[in-house]
């Protein structure tokens, strides 16, 4: 259909420019959820160098293209679809590892690195990166951080926010610049880090990233505590006032318990990771308060451990009905921490087949359900209760039906316009992202 | 060069002052403003107090309202206004620029909110940095950002210049414990940004406010976190021969897969000048380094992490490993490094305290290449710093009696700069850039860098109007030679400590 570009051909190497009628149907389907309905982008492309991607980038702002700007495509379907996309963008082969500085424990990749192998490289040094996002296989470090995707670690280490030191990207003009540095401690300038992480890909295209790094606690050990409502509540305002230092602290709905075989109930579940005598130490005196509180009780150690995080990870990460395949919808969602568990009473009530999770520290979560069970009425009673929580809900998967009936960011602040005012000097022309996020 | 976007101080203006305090008056009351000469000279310089102007008035509001107000009367008379906290700052950040109009938070002393259960507390930027450890510790919990000058800066400085402290190793420095705040935009618009709840959708407007130096508006309502107290609490002391094998231990014990709580190195002309002054009696004279390395947590893990850290400074050469855990002990093995910035003052007739940052494992080669600096300029030069996180405080003893002296100091101060940049390192890792070191800004960044950022200030204060001239080089601050007779002595405050 479309020949290429000449202006495109001569700053790419073939390989890096694939038109959309080429594009593999598994590319094809990651794209689609990002843009309107019925219409196609021209082409894919993959820059392998920086440079390459600040020429396209120009190009692009020159000849007032818009561009879907993507990592390895793991969560294009997060945020609303955009319009007229001429472009898509991939920065999946900006992958070089630039500096483990292990001593330092910061590490710089290039943006399209994926999580995986970022922990890859860490762990022969006994680091890692403190994140565990969603699809954490494909999921690019670039990605993770435009949608300041971090999981249940982050009761300890904190959001993307808290990790990420430094920044190179590219900007809406194709000029490349940076931000903050490859050090822990650094107040030199204005802090860009903070706008891009969440900020979706829509004021810049990452291409380069430091982040802090952590060391692998030397043991684990996971506490899961079920039984009455009260009971738990109680359990869990002890450890807040408790000196325990759990590095997760999650509630875990009775439907995401039953699909990782630990259970059929609620429960609170403590992870620890420290060295081994305080990881024994505070599991026991967690069971000692349980026992107290006629809680019941089990704990997990070794692989079995590391197991069933990785399938609370995967469940909710599991985009169609295992049993039918049908459609589900994927939100975050916010509370303050006391409201987490009443969240996922409700959330029970309104749909008893939805997968949850909620942080007990911070009160964000996401959940999982299904599409069937998820309607704007739905949506909207979740997004008023979190709200009257001082929280929020965004739907970040659904149908494109769905998606179309609500207001799928539900922020309900009164800043939008300094956020839109930012939008329009990062990106006056408006190429980035189009229509995807808060700022549209 | 990049230049600021700064229309408003860059205007040639004839200010009516006596028109404007009588419209501040009017619309705030006499008793919230300040217009007399004498009464304005307290409030010409912050805690760097090289750099004084006198601003033409200040105005002490006691709520988001009134600094509403006093912003809406700035714009309407096109006046620059600068916010002031507790004006300890260290780079100038408070410091009046020309026609200007102050506007401190001293008034806005309320906390307005304290939620145990979800761990939160909401306050006005006027509060002390240690009251909020105050109003929480009878319950058990603390506010773990802890600059030095604790026990007088304001929150609202504080998150101005997103300011750290010994405990930032393990608990992140300011914005890491900032939720949300209100702000004062300098159109005087009032917004919430962020809120109880972290990560709500939208950029991360928090996170872009806190750390800009008064530059974006003025915070008016700021919620934190706050963290629960440690049971436990320990503190070793190890001395070395060389400061690498200090600066080796360092790595040791992170590689080890220890965050300690804190963790403070000084070298040897810093500990010869404390027992010279505060006689502690605890550091050996003849140690080329000391390393302080603070541990607390649950016992079980502070326990185990003690004897760590003891057998790696061991492994790597110490000679003495001495820990405490009863605060009495725990005290005086801290005595001298608290000691150490007055015990300069005692030394030498002037010093003057640098704030860099470089990656922690090029501390060997990075500090023998300052005392090089130190012997080209002429000068000796202390090392007092945050090891742990690679944060360097360099003290320059000089005597500013000695014409000149200023100078050269300034060109020594700038040189460890760059070489913190070299280092692949910071200019500033707690005390902002301020008036003071804007013009270092282009070592660490590039046009481009320096443009995006402003695009940020274009956005949100785009008539300059809050405080310009900071943070950013211009013609003007950074194409001339630095005006003469300063001197570059920091305000000793009574009870606070310099770290
Ligand atoms: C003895 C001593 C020790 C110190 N130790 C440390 C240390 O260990 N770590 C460290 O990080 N710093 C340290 N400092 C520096 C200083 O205390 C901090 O920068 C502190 O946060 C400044 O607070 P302040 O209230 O004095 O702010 P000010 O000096 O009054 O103002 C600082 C900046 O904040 C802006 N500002 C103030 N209030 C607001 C507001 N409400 N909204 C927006 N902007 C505002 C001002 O315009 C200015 O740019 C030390 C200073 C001294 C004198």
């Amino acid at each position: 259909m479309t020949a290429i570009a000449p202006s495109l051909s001569k700053i790419l190497p073939e390989t890096a420019l694939t038109p959309w009628d080429e594009l593999s149907p598994d590319w094809q389907q990651r794209i689609a959820p990002a843009i309107a309905p019925g219409q196609t982008p021209q082409y894919l492309i993959q820059p392998e160098t920086e440079e390459q991607l600040a020429q396209v980038i120009r190009q692009a702002h020159a000849g007032d293209r818009n561009v879907l700007i993507c990592g390895n495509g793991s969560k294009l379907g997060w945020g609303d679809a955009a319009e007229r996309i001429d472009w898509v963008i991939s920065t999946a082969r900006l992958n070089r590892l630039i500096e483990n500085a292990a001593g330092d424990l910061t590490l710089t990749v290039e943006a399209g690195t994926t999580l995986e192998q970022i922990q890859t490289v860490l762990e022969p040094h006994n680091l890692f990166l403190a994140l565990d996002p969603a699809y954490p296989k494909t999921a690019t470090i670039g990605g993770i951080i435009a949608t300041a995707d971090a999981g249940s670690l982050r009761h300890r280490y904190g959001g993307v926010r808290d990790l990420l030191l430094g920044i190179q990207f590219v900007r809406a003009d194709g000029e490349i610049a940076k931000a903050g540095g490859r050090v822990v401690k650094n107040v030199a300038g204005y802090d860009l880090m903070k706008l891009f992480t969440g900020g979706y890909g829509t004021l810049g295209l990452l291409t380069q990233v430091t982040l802090r790094t952590y060391p692998i606690p030397e043991a684990f050990r996971t506490v899961l505590l079920t039984g009455e409502k009260a009971a738990l509540e109680k359990m869990s305002l002890a450890i807040a006032q408790s000196s325990l230092s759990p590095i997760s602290q999650d509630w875990l709905s009775s439907e995401l318990m039953q699909s990782t075989a630990q259970g059929d109930t609620t429960a609170l579940a403590l992870r620890f990771g420290n060295v081994e005598a305080s990881v024994v130490e505070q599991s026991e005196e967690v069971r000692l308060l349980g026992q107290k509180l006629g809680l019941g009780l089990s704990v997990l150690v070794g692989k079995p451990e590391e197991g069933f995080w990785a399938d609370v990870s995967d469940r909710l990460c599991q985009r169609t009905s295992p049993i039918d395949d049908s459609e589900t919808v994927l939100c975050k969602f916010g509370v303050m921490p006391t409201a987490s568990e009443a969240t996922v009473q409700l959330i029970k009530e309104l749909s008893s087949e939805t997968k949850v999770r909620v942080n007990g520290g911070s009160g964000l979560g996401m959940l999982r359900g299904m599409a069937a069970d998820w309607d704007g009425e739905a949506v909207g009673r979740l997004r008023s209760h979190c709200q009257s929580h001082k929280g929020f809900l965004t739907v970040l998967e659904a149908p494109a039906g769905l998606k179309q009936q609500l207001d799928v960011w539900g922020y309900s602040g009164n800043a939008l316009p300094v956020m839109q005012r930012i939008k329009e000097q990062f990106d006056p022309k408006k190429t980035l992202n189009p229509g995807r996020f808060v700022v549209g | 060069m990049v230049v600021a976007v700064n229309p408003a101080a860059n205007q040639a203006q004839e200010f009516d002052w006596d028109a404007i305090a009588r419209a501040f008056e009017q619309a705030l009351g006499k008793d919230r403003v300040v217009r007399r000469r004498e009464e304005l000279l307290v409030y010409e310089c912050d805690g760097l107090t090289s750099y004084r102007q006198r601003p033409n008035l200040a105005v002490l509001p006691r709520t988001t309202g009134e600094v509403s107000t006093a912003i809406k009367l700035c714009n309407q008379w096109n006046v620059p206004f600068v916010a002031r906290g507790s004006g300890t700052g260290l780079s100038g950040g408070a410091l009046p620029t020309e026609n200007s109009v102050l506007i401190v938070t001293a008034r806005m002393k309320q906390i307005l909110d304290v939620d145990l259960d979800n761990h939160r507390v909401t306050v006005q930027p006027g509060v002390i940095n240690s009251w909020v450890t105050q109003a929480v510790s009878g319950a058990g919990f603390y506010y773990s950002p802890d600059p030095s000058s604790q026990i007088i800066c304001s929150v609202g400085g504080n998150v101005a210049e997103n300011s750290g402290g010994v405990h930032c190793m393990k608990y992140g420095v300011t914005t890491n414990h900032v939720l949300g705040l209100k702000m004062v935009l300098p159109d005087g618009s009032i917004v919430d940004v962020g809120g109880s709840v972290q990560e709500m959708p939208g950029y991360d407007l928090t996170g872009i406010f806190v750390g800009s130096e008064g530059t974006l508006g003025i915070a008016t309502e700021i919620t934190l976190r706050i963290l629960k107290s440690a049971d436990t609490i320990r503190v070793l002391l190890a001395d070395f021969e060389t400061v690498e094998a200090a600066g080796a231990a360092v790595t040791g014990i992170v590689g080890a897969g220890v965050i300690p709580a804190a963790m403070e190195m000084m070298d040897n002309m810093s500990i010869n000048a404390v027992e010279d002054v505060a006689k502690t009696d605890c550091y050996p004279r003849d140690a080329a380094a000391i390393l302080l390395v603070e541990l607390d947590g649950r016992e079980s893990e502070v326990s185990v992490n003690c004897d760590r850290v003891a057998q790696i400074c061991k492994e790597h050469g110490a000679r003495n490993v001495t820990s405490a855990s009863d605060p009495q002990e725990r005290a005086t093995l801290w005595k001298g490094r608290k000691a150490a910035f007055a015990a300069m003052g005692q030394l030498s007739p002037d010093y003057y305290v640098q704030d860099g940052v470089i990656p922690r494992t090029q501390l060997p080669w990075v500090l023998e290449e300052i005392a090089n600096l130190g012997k080209q300029h002429g000068y000796y030069v202390a090392n007092v710093f945050h090891a742990g996180d690679g944060n360097l405080h360099p003290l320059i003893l000089y005597d500013n009696a000695v014409p000149g002296a200023l100078e050269k100091v300034e060109a020594l101060g700038g040189d460890i700069l760059k070489l913190c940049v070299k280092a692949g390192g910071s200019i500033s890792g707690e005390h902002g850039i301020g008036a003071d070191k804007r013009c270092y800004m282009p070592q660490m960044f590039s046009e481009a860098d320096l443009e995006t950022m402003q695009q940020v200030r274009s956005a949100i204060n785009p008539k300059g109007l809050a405080n310009p001239t900071k943070i950013f080089p211009t013609p003007k601050t950074c194409g001339e030679a630095a005006n003469a007779a300063k001197s570059l002595n920091i305000k000793p405050i009574d009870g606070v400590e310099q770290f």
